[in-house]
This record gives structure tokens, C-alpha cells and sequence, in this order.
């Protein structure tokens, strides 16, 4: 364990008349760095949805044939990793650094898992040719409709996996940083921005997930 | 260190209780997908609606927030939906209309449909 870093006491900018005002201005920021990227994830949505009206059947078909078990196995995945997160800043305000730690920890491994069958999940269409735009050779589905619907899956969820892995990373760092003392348990918004992040990630699969694998 | 007070913030107790109910959320639209409900694709997005403001509202503390939070992502949610509408409305309403007199193929010599069928 590392000793706890004193000289990361908050430093106050001039800008700034308090620490509360401070910490509230960090995250608003990052509130707006989340809806911009939600906007990002709504070109996919709307993309989805004109392909989807202009070729229905077709998609239903597609969405069909699609690895159900591994999406709904990622969606609980996420769902248990967002728990965990939102417990370790729990655990941050109660000044348990330790336990703050271990809940970041299993987020993180969470978030591996989640990589791990994604990948599992890829294998499958890459040996069944249910590949984007003109590498699509699914010969079970010869459609126009299943070849956007796959182009579409590949470029949403492939965006959606490197949110994942770059949210990995930052759950990381924050439990590398926690024992050091950087986080208190009343001046935390840094950390308190990185967990936004991961649950962002999570509400996007919310709609990924019904829209690519249910129905 | 100060650690902060529970009042004011989100009890586990309420952790809890919100993991639970996406568990149960999850579930039930995958239950929805596997029996083929009819409209399901409405329902299982408006599940996915639902559980994505128990997310907001609990683990990212949207609800400890003041009001111009709330605001902020409302107002992009709304830009999501009026997005999706119109790349919607285009091929909802892209219907082939019939050709105008003047230009029906053959009429003219060399014009052939001015709007030919779309190909889905």
C-alpha cells in the first residue's frame, strides 16, 4: 500500500469562490461532455431507426438471428458494474478508501468480462460472415435489410466496446489512485466524474441491447 | 477527512432496492423478446427508458442535483428524439408518388419516369 499523498490537498483556483462551487463547476462539465457524447450515440440510434423503417421485416429476421445470450449476459454485466461503481463513491464519502478500491476493481474486471464475451460474441458473426457492408456473406439471411442491420451492429456496438475498454482504463486509474490519499471523503469529484462515465456506458447498452437482440 | 453525512445523499438502502429493480427490468424485457409480445420493441425501449432514469436518477445522482443538471441532459435526451424523428419521417413518407401527365414514360419522346420506385 502507498502512503497517503498529503500534498493532494484541493487546490482552490482563483476562479473559484469555494470548493463547493468548484466541485459543482467540474461536474456540470462533465454532465456536458456526457450529453455531448450522448448526441454521438444518437447519429447510431438515428441511423437505426430510418434503416429499421425503411426495411422491417428484413431487420426483425436479422435481429433474430442474433447472439441473444451474449448480449443479455453484457447487459447484466454492465448492470452489476454500474452497482459496484455507484457503492465505491459511496464508499469514497464514507472515507473507505479500501472498499472504494475493491468495488472499482470488480467494476473493472466487470468490464473485462463484458470485453471478453463481446469478443466471443464477434468470433461467432465473423465464422457465420455476419460482417459489415460488403463482407457480408451471411448465407442464411441474403438480404439488404440484414446486411445494414449488421453494418449497423458492427459500427454501434463496436463504439460501444471502445467506451468500454477506455472506461476500463479509467476505473483503473482511479483504484491505483485511491489509496494515495487523492480522493477525500468530502472534496471527490474527479473520481465522482470517472464513475459518471462508466454509468454512461451502461445507459447506452440500455438501448443497444433491446434494440440489436430483443426485439 | 470529513466523511460526508448519509442525508442528503442516496441511501444503500436505495442502491439497493434500484439494482434489484434493474434486475427485474432486464428480465422482464427479456421475457417480452423470447414469448414475441406483440409491440414489443416499443415496450422493451420504453423499459430501457425506465431503467436508464433509475440509473440516472440513483447511480449517477442526477437526483442530488440541482435543477440546470437535470436540464442539461433533458434538453440533450430531447435533441436524441427530435433527431431520431426526422431520419424517421424521411422513409416513412418517402412514398413513390405517380408521375405527372406531361412527363408519364412514352408521352414524351426520351422521358422516362421522373420518380422511379425506390428499391425497398
Amino acid at each position: 500500500m502507498r502512503e497517503p499523498i498529503l500534498a493532494d490537498e484541493p487546490v482552490l483556483h482563483e476562479q473559484y469562490a469555494s470548493l463547493e462551487r468548484q466541485a459543482l463547476t467540474l461536474r456540470f462539465g462533465m454532465w456536458l461532455f456526457l450529453a455531448s457524447e450522448l448526441l454521438l450515440f444518437s447519429g447510431f440510434f438515428a441511423l437505426y431507426a430510418a434503416y429499421r423503417a425503411m426495411y422491417g421485416a428484413e431487420f426483425v429476421e436479422a435481429l433474430r438471428h442474433n447472439t441473444m445470450i451474449h448480449g443479455t449476459l453484457n447487459m447484466y454485466m454492465l448492470l452489476t458494474s454500474s452497482f459496484t461503481v455507484a457503492l465505491s463513491v459511496r464508499a469514497v464519502r464514507h472515507e473507505a478508501l479500501r472498499r472504494a478500491q475493491a468495488l472499482v476493481l470488480a467494476s473493472a474486471a466487470l468490464g473485462v468480462t463484458f470485453l471478453v464475451i463481446k469478443a466471443l460474441e464477434y468470433a461467432v458473426h465473423i465464422e457465420d460472415g455476419a460482417l459489415p457492408g460488403p463482407y457480408f456473406h451471411l448465407s442464411e439471411l441474403p438480404t439488404l435489410g440484414a446486411n445494414r442491420f449488421y453494418t449497423l451492429y458492427w459500427i454501434t456496438t463496436g463504439a460501444h466496446a471502445l467506451h468500454v475498454a477506455g472506461g476500463v482504463g479509467v476505473l483503473l486509474w482511479l483504484a491505483w489512485f485511491l489509496p494515495t490519499g487523492r480522493y477525500r471523503a468530502d472534496y471527490h469529484p474527479k473520481f465522482e466524474n470517472a464513475t459518471l462515465y462508466w454509468h454512461f456506458v451502461d445507459v447506452m447498452w440500455l438501448f443497444i441491447w433491446p434494440i440489436y437482440y430483443l426485439v | 477527512m470529513k466523511p460526508q453525512p448519509e442525508s442528503g445523499h442516496v441511501t444503500l438502502r436505495t442502491y439497493v432496492w434500484t439494482y434489484v429493480i434493474l434486475l427485474l427490468l432486464a428480465t422482464l424485457s427479456w421475457i417480452v423478446a423470447v414469448l414475441h409480445v406483440p409491440g414489443g420493441a416499443p415496450i422493451a425501449i420504453g423499459i430501457g427508458a425506465l431503467k436508464a432514469l433509475l440509473v440516472l436518477a440513483y447511480f449517477m445522482h442526477l437526483s442530488e442535483e440541482a435543477f440546470s443538471f437535470r436540464l442539461a441532459i433533458s434538453i440533450a435526451a430531447l435533441m436524441v428524439l427530435v433527431f431520431i424523428g426526422l431520419s424517421v419521417i424521411d422513409p416513412l413518407t418517402r412514398t413513390p408518388y405517380a408521375p405527372a401527365p406531361s412527363t408519364r414514360a412514352g408521352t414524351l419522346p426520351g422521358t422516362g419516369p421522373v420518380h422511379p420506385k425506390p428499391p425497398y
